[in-house]
């Protein structure tokens, strides 16, 4: 049985080729049954500085669709954003772009 | 609270899960974001429960004076206990409307939880922006 190595720990070389470790990862939010609609919205102005209008929006898009992303970038800056989700009581996760 | 953040239970617990959820879909990489980021998690929510209990620590009505750093841990410590008994609950959304029967065995629990929803709200209405 073959392992296989994690693909973010994969940087090629390859001239002309974007290395792994650029695509950006994305940050999840998910919905739950319990977090207050101003509460989700009140932390996503406090952590990403979003105006009313687009932290409501994005809530908006968790309550009805489940799940939204509210930020993108690199490996660290998603795990930063996850900790400081996670750390207000938002169910976050960070997935790579496909 | 306190006595479930410093138990420090295996993640076989709903509610440390939800406390302290996954980041990622693998197995492995949450486990190694937990490793990074699970202590200061945990120290961060305990301080502001013990900061919390020490302002409401005198006998009978308690009155905080919420200036603008207070507020951001205040509102995570009611999070963090509307998360805990919502999650012991077993609460949907659907769970959330409805009222229960005074007679029925979650209905104290339910109304704590309701009610530290309201005061979430009167904070979050007090800052409004």
């Amino acid at each position: 049985m073959q392992t296989t190595i994690a693909p973010e720990r994969v940087e090629r070389d390859l001239p002309g080729e974007e290395s792994e470790s650029d695509r950006p990862w994305l940050v999840i939010v998910w919905n739950d049954p319990i977090n207050l609609m101003s509460y989700v919205t009140w932390v996503l102005q406090d952590l990403f500085g979003y105006s009313r209008s687009k932290a409501t929006k994005l809530m908006l898009q968790v309550h009805n669709q489940g799940r939204a992303v509210v930020s993108s970038g690199s490996r660290e800056k998603a795990e930063l954003d996850c900790f400081r989700l996670h750390g207000r009581g938002l169910w976050a996760t960070m997935t790579k772009t496909d | 609270m306190k006595t479930l953040l410093q138990a420090d239970l295996p993640r076989v617990d709903d509610v440390t899960s939800r406390l302290f959820p996954d980041a990622f879909d693998d197995v492995r990489e949450s486990e190694k974001y937990r490793e990074l980021v699970g202590d200061e998690l945990r120290t961060m929510k305990l301080a502001a429960v013990a900061a919390f209990a020490t302002e409401i620590a005198a006998d009978g009505p308690a009155e905080i004076v919420l200036t603008t750093d207070a507020i951001p841990r205040l509102l995570s410590v009611l999070t963090d206990l509307r998360l805990a008994i919502g999650t012991r609950l077993g609460v949907t959304e659907k769970t959330m409307a409805t009222e229960l029967e005074p007679s029925h065995p979650d209905a104290p629990a339910l109304s704590v939880l309701h009610w530290l929803g309201w005061m979430q709200e009167s904070v979050l209405a007090a800052i409004d922006r």
